[in-house]
């Protein structure tokens, strides 16, 4: 969501990224390592099961936020719509 | 796919003949690109001439110092094969940049010079698209433009010519060899790939019939510096935005020639010709490689979605430069 | 609707799929002509229509077979509709996702872009003909102990590039096997578990001639 996945619908509503060569899924080399940390810390009022039921649709939803930061402050470029491709740096 | 008859060629020139008897027949060699378009009914031949186990995989130095990589050698042998990656460090780098290993390993370098655009609206089967039904029109023109081509377009075809190996060929000043069943000829990389004009459904200088036998990359003489640079739009497995091959000779500090060319941004492999004259006889310094950078894009021709294509492949050159000079 | 086209509780989930892709092929135009308009190319390729089958023989997992099949038929289709092997997984059908990954005389190849005919008399190995009987192949037993998938979907083409990935030796770090395995797309993004897993099978296997 951060960096790739763009769906490009043109002005006559046909999609210019209509397979997976054109719309781009993170491929091996995209994806680092990655840590998970579990926040050890019930959460009763969320469910009762006490835990943050959906673990990836609600953690994923800072990241793309949070690399949105890291070119900030790589590049010095504010850039607010995903996926920040490399044309919206230039 | 439309249905084709299918035969394997059991020599060149029984396949050139059987060929050039049928105006729709088609060679097929590792197919990643012709199979896949015959899915899209972009391509419909009515008989294809499997030429995969003709004797064309051989790599071998000739007696003049050059190298002939056979056309049907497949993208990987050439990639890791040892006189490549010593003498022509650029053609291995450009090739492991692009595609897949499991389409590398198929994929010939016959098929590799044959691929065809990526241009959404040249692939969907239906848009108009002067390369794939002529006179029809060109949807990537007004349509979703940001992969067009800003180097070379017409106003039939602004579809960008995908691969990277040609780029580096043509870098390398490749010379490619082709043969009917009764002559063979050879073709300046430069001159083998046709600008779109008119007639953007002819690419390549071929003729129908003539079969490409092998590749050659001229003797290199002198010690020289050679670097891909690739940018795209994830890490691997995806075509270029923008790329630049470089092949410099050096003497001491400075560099006597330049060999540059482009991809992702122009409608056939595209020579930096006015950064080359620009670099020639010059110490590396980045203000220069800027300039000369920009140069090579003062043409470009840029659309409503591609505006970024001149300055993305300017910083490809200079990065490219950059690295080849800093490793000194 | 007749009879034979009503639900069957009794009709396993494969035997459905079957049926379901024989009514599709029957009722099939290209998926673009429904947007057809009136720009539409003047020369709308003929559909379907019919083709002379032809002898090809296949080696695959070491046994030799002799089909009759259509010349358009790739071989993930002929792995999988003639010969039943549908550990082999159809993804995109254009190379685009390394799904239907298969050994073609041991190199890693896409299936889906390769007619059948062209691979006569090649052996070809599928995920089905890499274990050693009822012992599963290092890469299969690695993927399982790093939790190496999710869905499973692109397990088996990920299986059998990385099995010959290993082969190939060109990849000692993990970005070096993260680039080599690119061509292997996961949705689910099981990508570092993966990558954990061939350098664990790698590891392994070093010097054991598998």
């Amino acid at each position: 969501m951060a960096l790739t996945e763009a769906a490009h619908l043109d002005e006559k509503g046909r999609y210019a990224s209509a397979d997976f060569g054109g719309y781009h899924l993170p491929s091996h080399a995209d994806v680092p390592d990655i840590e998970v940390e579990v926040i050890n810390a019930a959460d009763e009022n969320f469910g009762a099961l006490g835990s943050r039921g959906g673990v990836g649709e609600l953690s994923i939803s800072g990241v793309a936020a949070a690399v949105s930061n890291a070119v900030y402050n790589a590049t010095g470029k504010r850039i607010r719509e995903v996926p920040i491709t490399p044309d919206k740096l230039i | 796919m439309q249905p084709f008859t299918y035969e394997k060629a059991t020599d060149q020139a029984a396949a050139a003949r059987a060929v050039a008897a049928e105006k729709t027949a088609k060679y097929l060699a590792g197919g990643t690109t012709l199979v896949d378009l015959m899915k899209l009914y972009v391509e419909t031949p009515t008989k294809l001439v499997d030429i995969k186990r003709l004797p064309m995989a051989e790599i071998r130095r000739e007696a003049d110092g050059s190298i002939s990589i056979g056309a049907g050698v497949t993208n990987s042998a050439v990639a890791y094969h040892e006189l490549v990656q010593k003498e022509y460090a650029v053609l291995s780098q450009a090739i492991l940049a692009g595609a897949s290993t499991q389409i590398r390993n198929v994929a010939t370098v016959g098929g590799n010079l044959l691929q065809r655009t990526r241009c959404p609206y040249f692939r969907d089967g239906i848009s108009n698209c002067n390369k794939r039904t002529p006179g029809s029109g060109c949807d990537m023109a007004t349509g979703f433009n940001r992969t067009a081509a800003v180097l070379g377009t017409s106003d039939r075809c602004v579809a960008t010519y995908p691969g990277d190996m040609a780029i580096a060929l043509l870098s390398l000043d490749a010379v490619v060899h082709v043969a009917t069943d009764q002559a063979t000829r050879k073709i300046a990389i430069d001159d083998f790939f046709l600008l779109p004009g008119n007639t953007p459904e002819k690419e390549t200088s071929l003729s129908h019939g003539e079969i490409i036998t092998a590749v050659s990359l001229p003797r290199i003489d002198g010690g020289t510096k050679q670097g891909y640079v690739k940018v795209r739009d994830r890490a691997s497995y995806e075509f270029a935005l923008a790329s630049a091959a470089a092949v410099l000779w050096m003497d001491g500090g400075t560099i006597t020639q330049a060999r540059i060319s482009l991809g992702g941004v122009a409608s056939k492999p595209w020579r930096a010709k006015e950064t080359e004259a620009m670099l020639a006889g010059k110490k590396p310094d980045s203000a220069l490689f800027r300039e000369a950078a920009a140069a090579s894009l003062k043409a470009a021709t840029p659309m409503k979605y591609n505006a970024f294509k001149p300055e993305l492949a300017t910083r490809a050159i200079e990065r490219v430069l950059t690295e080849l000079t800093q490793a000194a | 609707m007749s009879d034979e086209n009503r639900f069957d509780p009794n009709v396993t989930r494969r035997e459905l799929m079957a049926g379901a892709v024989a009514a599709g092929v029957a009722a099939s135009v290209p998926a673009g002509l429904a947007f057809a308009d009136e720009a539409a190319p003047a020369a709308v390729p003929a559909v379907g229509g019919s083709a002379v089958e032809m002898g090809v023989k296949l080696i695959v997992n070491g046994q030799p077979h002799a089909l009759s099949i259509d010349p358009r038929a790739t071989l993930l289709d002929t792995l999988r509709e003639t010969l039943s092997l549908t550990g082999t997984k159809k993804g995109c059908d254009h190379g685009q996702c390394g799904a239907c990954t298969v050994h073609v005389n041991g190199e890693r190849a896409l299936s889906c872009l390769m007619l059948a005919a062209q691979c006569e008399g090649d052996q070809i190995t599928t995920i089905e003909g890499i274990a050693n009987g009822d012992e599963l192949h290092p890469v299969q037993k690695a993927f399982i102990d790093h939790d190496g998938f999710q869905c499973g979907y692109c397990t088996s083409g990920q299986i059998m590039s990385a099995v010959a990935l290993i082969k190939e030796g060109h990849a000692t770090t993990e970005d070096e096997v993260r680039e080599l395995m690119s061509g292997n797309l996961c949705r689910c993004g099981a990508y570092p578990n993966i990558c954990k897993a061939v350098m664990d099978a790698q590891g392994k296997l070093a010097g054991s001639g598998i």
